[in-house]
């Protein structure tokens, strides 16, 4: 479908029900919030009712998705052992019109699944008839947007590219630098260029002009003007788009060293690989150690998330760094140029373009980025808040998918609201969750008056909550064990020491879910909902 | 992994819709009758006793847990409860439940099987008055005998333990008023001033104490008394105004002046020459009341018979003190004219709404 994915120069109908879109979010959390405020004080028998309800959907999801975090990273695990370029070796020898039997599993149970995994994979593959071209043949794009990452931030992330498993000749490394990036900045860049000019296909720099119209001051801009003339790097080498994987990555991420071998598996693998984007797991290992222990836990605690949504690739959106075909790329226009979070918006400009068919297909794997960080511990906590409010920016994306929503015709009613419902409750229960859990659940007891005080409910709404609370501490249990489990290696010398204090850190949450999550993501549907659109800002990082 | 995960989607949002109307009923207080296995709707006691940790049997049945305690599922009508505390009366009453509805027995007041009363001076007295934040002053007829005691002295510790108060001389023996006989002494509660009328070498004076100031700052200021009033209030609103009122005329007489000013037309909060002889006490309506020689107990009754409860004999002339911070009743004993400490309130209780369990934290940190 022909859609501008966009805000603007939007006219009359159209305009309105933007607009119209923008308020419905931060309107609906508001109204949970004061509305269960005002039930607690004047009908607070109706507050505990709901509030009881609420509480059992929360320890449901909470504990759904710990299942589902201990089966995504028991697969993670699984899948860090797997030599990806032995399999793409084997996917190039096979000859897919007489393949019979699938490559022999392993002993071990682990290589088992993995193996079970892969022969389902490729029986897929022969049975699509979409056979993928061979490894050789493809080669991968990765922008690095830069705009106030100095070398210190940038370099490990090129050299770990250059230490892939996969062939570097078959990659080129574009730097995507802004004009109005510091001198020294930009001076790093180009030194950064010529060191790894002859590490990989090549390594270019493109800067993109400070001023361009319809633009925003945003990273999908500046990304969208180098990937356009990479386009033409490419055609000028006779490389085909559809042989071409773009990353996307911010100028902090550390890839594993066997991603793009990983990556250019999924896409051979995949039938549908041109429709495609390709999500690795998102931690924050880089200076893990060298951060507030709140800002860690925050981080853990979004790795865990990506780990959960990984295992549902029908609902399953782009996020921060990561894959997609190249081809899809230049077909949908690119990312959008005058939006924040470019990370999603660019799957669901796909999604929409492609009248539906457009998937996310999870890859387990980890790229390594840093934690939000400054130089004082107050300054770090701005960062991770300002953090917290971009991604939660993400809500920009409801009124433009539900205008295109209305108009699309192609896409199943179904997967609409399928997916108009995730979008919007994801967001709802993002902004509200945390206040109703540790604040506004307590108003009924703090706003007691004596008819409610003696009736039956008044006690035995603590105790319920207690029991609820009580299970939701099991999961957190899990998470910590999980967490420590996933955690780099320091090299200090009290290591254990270190698991401990960050276990107790998880105690936190509670705060964390207000201050990090809730209160973020309600201030950005706010100023979407008044029409105070944020500027994109880029995150603190340092080492 | 994705038929899976809709396999445990399924099983969980079956889940929830089961549970939900289960837990949301069994908030309302509806259980399923072990009888019939019909819905019944059910009510609730919670039992606060003072002093907490009491054993409660309902109908005959121990609870395991001590007060305060919520029993839960109790089917509508009438429920025996008893409360058994070492060193206290049981506590016994019908109580009737209703469905849905929460029985509330906050702060059950425990009699204990004798009342613990301390003689906390070495002399007798003519009155007590209370002054200024834990100030008790122990009257008798001549100034030096005049002492002070600070009430929420063992605030924190255990009545039952060894509890020194401090006995603090108004005047000191080598004071120009020591032998100085007290006429009246008018004071105001909450106000750290008193003024004695006394005589002192057969001459009228007029004194004007400090209690803020360590020792206590004496001031003569009978040149601001022309006659002998009829009686003096003092200000609650300005601790350094007082007011002489004469059968023709109200002076108001500035002390930090040293100035005298016609009143004619002065509202005069009522006379605070006596502490009130009444206290409403355990934050509900537990009364104490000096009645004649006794200092009695009449306990808030809402489900039985109102009893009332002798706790020691007093002069009935003079007057008592009861200090909220430590539950303390002080008064005069009326055959020595000691002066004695009971405790009354073992705890102090916080809230007049009472917590839930899950909601409660120890009440260990209140323990006096």
């Amino acid at each position: 479908m022909k859609f501008n994915y966009s805000k603007e120069n939007l006219k009359g109908r159209q305009a309105r029900l933007q607009r119209f879109l923008e308020i419905l979010p931060g309107a609906c959390s508001w109204t949970v919030l004061l509305g269960l405020v005002l039930l607690s004080m004047f009908l607070p028998f109706a507050a505990a009712v709901i509030m009881v309800a609420f509480y059992l959907s929360w320890i449901m999801r909470v504990l759904y998705s710990t299942f589902f975090m201990v089966l995504s990273t028991i697969q993670l695990g699984i899948e860090n052992k797997t030599d990806w370029m032995k399999r793409l070796k084997e996917i190039d020898e096979l000859d897919f019109s007489r393949v019979k039997t699938p490559p022999r599993a392993g002993s071990q149970w682990p290589q088992r699944i993995s193996s079970k995994i892969y022969r389902r994979q490729l029986e897929e593959l022969k049975a699509s008839k979409s056979l993928p071209p061979k490894s050789r043949d493809i080669y991968h794009l990765v922008i690095f947007p830069v705009i106030k990452e100095d070398r210190d931030i940038i370099e490990p992330a090129v050299e770990a590219i250059a230490r892939q498993h996969f062939h570097p000749k078959q990659m080129v490394v574009v730097f995507a630098l802004e004009e109005r990036a510091k001198p020294e900045i930009q001076e790093a860049v180009f030194r950064l260029e010529k060191k790894y000019k002859n590490a990989f296909l090549d390594c270019i720099t493109f800067v993109h002009p400070a001023a361009i119209e319809g633009e925003a001051r945003v990273k999908g801009a500046n990304t969208t003007w180098a990937a356009r003339h990479s386009a033409e790097f490419f055609k000028a080498r006779g490389i085909p788009f559809e042989n071409v994987i773009v990353s996307c990555f911010d100028a902090d991420t550390v890839v594993s060293p066997h991603y793009f071998a990983c990556l250019t598996y999924h896409f051979m693998v995949s039938p549908q690989r041109q429709r495609a984007s390709f999500q690795p797991i998102p931690v924050y290992h880089n200076n893990i150690w060298q951060v507030p222990g709140f800002a860690r836990v925050v981080e853990s605690g979004s790795s865990f998330y990506q780990l959960i949504e990984a295992t549902n690739p029908e609902k399953l959106v782009t996020f921060s760094s990561h894959s997609m075909s190249f081809k899809a790329l230049v077909e949908v226009d690119y990312w959008p140029v005058d939006m924040i979070s470019d990370d999603s918006a660019i799957f669901w400009k796909a999604y929409i373009h492609y009248d539906g068919k457009y998937q996310v297909i999870p890859m387990y794997v980890t790229v390594s980025m840093d934690v939000a960080s400054a130089e004082s511990w107050l300054q770090t906590f701005q960062s991770v808040y300002k953090q917290k409010q971009r991604w939660a920016w993400g809500v920009e994306n409801f009124p433009i998918v539900m205008r295109a929503f209305l108009k699309s015709k192609q896409i199943p009613l179904y997967d609409r609201l399928r997916l108009g419902f995730k979008l919007f409750e994801g967001h709802l229960s993002w902004a509200t969750s945390g206040f109703l859990l540790s604040v506004i659940g307590w108003f009924p007891i703090i706003f007691a008056r004596r008819e409610f005080a003696e009736s039956v409910v008044y006690y035995n709404v603590p105790d319920i909550r207690n029991t609820i609370f009580t299970l939701g501490f099991l999961a957190v249990c899990i998470t910590i064990v999980l967490s420590l489990a996933m955690l780099p290696k320091t090299k200090t010398r009290h290591r254990w020491l270190l698991k401990v204090v960050h276990a107790v850190e998880w105690l936190m949450v509670p705060l964390i879910l207000v201050i990090f999550s809730a209160l973020p993501a309600l201030h950005a549907q706010t100023r979407l909902m008044l029409g105070r659109y944020l500027e994109f800002w880029v995150t603190d990082k340092k080492r | 992994m994705l038929l899976l995960r809709k396999i445990i989607f399924y099983i969980f949002a079956l889940i929830y819709l089961i549970l939900c109307p289960l837990i949301v009923a069994r908030m309302l207080g509806f259980v399923i009758s072990s009888r019939n296995f019909q819905l019944v709707k059910t009510g609730l006691v919670y039992v606060d006793t003072n002093p907490p940790d009491a054993t409660v049997y309902i109908d005959g049945h121990l609870e395991r847990q001590k007060t305060p305690l919520v029993i839960r599922d109790l089917i509508p009508g009438d429920h025996f409860i008893r409360v058994e505390s070492s060193g206290y009366q049981d506590w016994e009453r019908n109580i009737p439940i209703v469905g849905k509805e929460a029985t509330v027995l906050a702060n059950i007041l425990l009699i204990p099987e004798e009342w613990p009363i301390k003689t906390i001076s070495s002399k007798a007295y003519q009155n007590i008055f209370f002054a200024d934040d834990d100030i008790l002053i122990a009257t008798n007829s001549v100034l030096k005998d005049i002492d002070i005691f600070h009430t929420t002295l063992g605030l924190q510790e255990n009545f039952n333990q060894d509890i020194t108060f401090e006995t603090i001389p108004l005047f000191s023996p080598n004071s120009i008023y020591a032998q100085g006989r007290l006429v009246r002494l008018f004071h105001a509660p909450q106000n750290p001033f008193i003024l004695l009328q006394a005589n002192i070498n057969d001459k009228p004076k007029f004194l004007w104490v400090n209690l803020r100031e360590n020792p206590p700052l004496i001031e003569d200021i009978s040149d601001l008394f022309p006659e002998i009033p009829s009686r003096v209030s003092l200000d609650n609103s300005n601790d350094e105004n007082i007011y002489a009122v004469y059968p023709q005329h109200i002076y108001r007489i500035s002390i930090k002046d040293k100035a005298i000013y016609s009143q004619e037309a002065v509202h005069l909060k009522p006379f605070a020459s006596n502490l009130p002889q009444r206290f409403l006490i355990n934050d509900k309506n537990d009364l104490l009341l000096h009645e004649g020689r006794w200092i009695r107990l009449f306990p808030e009754e809402d489900f039985g018979t109102a009893q009332t409860y002798n706790i020691a004999r007093a002069n009935p002339s003079t007057d008592m003190y009861f200090e909220e911070r430590n539950g303390k009743l002080f008064f005069l004993d009326e055959t020595s004219g000691h002066l004695c400490a009971a405790q009354i309130l073992p705890y102090h209780p916080m809230l007049n709404i009472p917590i839930p369990d899950a909601l409660r934290f120890k009440k260990d940190a209140n323990k006096s």
